[in-house]
């Protein structure tokens, strides 16, 4: 009941984004129950997301983006600079599923990190500026991770 | 000029500088893999200056927030195709171009 509530509450507050408040709640109504039961039919994976883990994860995420562009940035118009790629082969500590799946899509938009595998546990990233340190890095992220999904470790 | 749009012009600049910054990564970085670093990281924080610059300029919050709804939704597309496209070119076996230095060997297929 919860899950249905919040759900449509978004899918609500989503409708009225995508229309810039101009209303049409009829048709919105109708498109908001088709989403509904689509999203209640998915399977439960895990705890609901926490609001708090999402707020830390936001801000986490927007600090990493700005460090990853302007990482970017810099090797791609500094002379001098130059690409050191890496591989980096790690094990994850979230279970396998939406956590992990996350985990790599939001590895690839902060600071030199690229996923080119991903099974289970298995992680293997594409590493820009191997001097960097990675590693604490992508750990920060899932531990940001495990609070949203509430992993709690 | 008031400082809403100062600063949005100021946002907007700066969007477009990271879209060029993308872009010569994109021609100078090695290969496939640093190129899509090169893609991904600067296109997110260039559309995300632009979508905030407009935003601040929007007639109304829902019209704002469209402007968020947007960057995430290009992030979302934009990071599944990196993935996808690595994946491939590691499963086509397109070795990166490592550094000298500290490389060493990590095989990202399982059946290998």
């Amino acid at each position: 009941m919860r899950r249905a509530l919040a759900a449509g509450a978004l899918l609500a507050a989503l409708w009225w984004v995508l229309t810039e408040g101009a209303g049409g709640y009829g048709l919105g109504a109708l498109f908001i129950a088709l989403a509904l039961a689509w999203v209640l039919r998915q399977p439960r994976t895990g705890t609901a997301p926490r609001l708090r883990g999402a707020i830390g994860f936001a801000a986490f995420f927007l600090r990493q983006s700005l460090l990853g562009g302007l990482q970017v940035a810099r090797l791609a118009l500094v002379p001098a600079a130059r690409v050191r790629p890496q591989l980096l082969e790690l094990r994850l500590n979230l279970p396998p599923g939406p956590a992990t799946q996350l985990l790599a899509a939001a590895l690839n938009l902060m600071p030199g990190t690229l996923c080119v595998h991903l099974a289970g546990r298995r992680l293997v990233l594409h590493v820009l500026d191997a001097r960097m340190p990675v590693e604490p890095e992508v750990r920060a992220a899932e531990a940001q991770l495990a609070r949203l999904f509430g992993f709690t470790s | 000029m008031g400082a809403a749009e100062g600063l949005s012009a100021l946002l907007l600049l700066l969007g477009a500088f990271f879209y060029l910054a993308g872009t010569v990564g994109l021609l100078r970085f090695p290969d496939v893999y640093a190129r899509l670093h090169a893609l991904t990281k600067a296109d997110n924080l260039g559309l995300g200056c632009v979508a905030a610059g407009l935003a601040l300029q929007a007639d109304s919050l829902a019209a704002a927030l469209k402007l968020v709804l947007i960057w995430l939704l290009v992030l979302a597309a934009s990071t599944v195709t990196a993935q996808a496209i690595a994946r491939r070119a590691q499963e086509l076996g397109v070795s990166p171009r490592l550094d000298a230095g500290s490389a060493h060997a990590v095989d990202g297929r399982d059946d290998a």
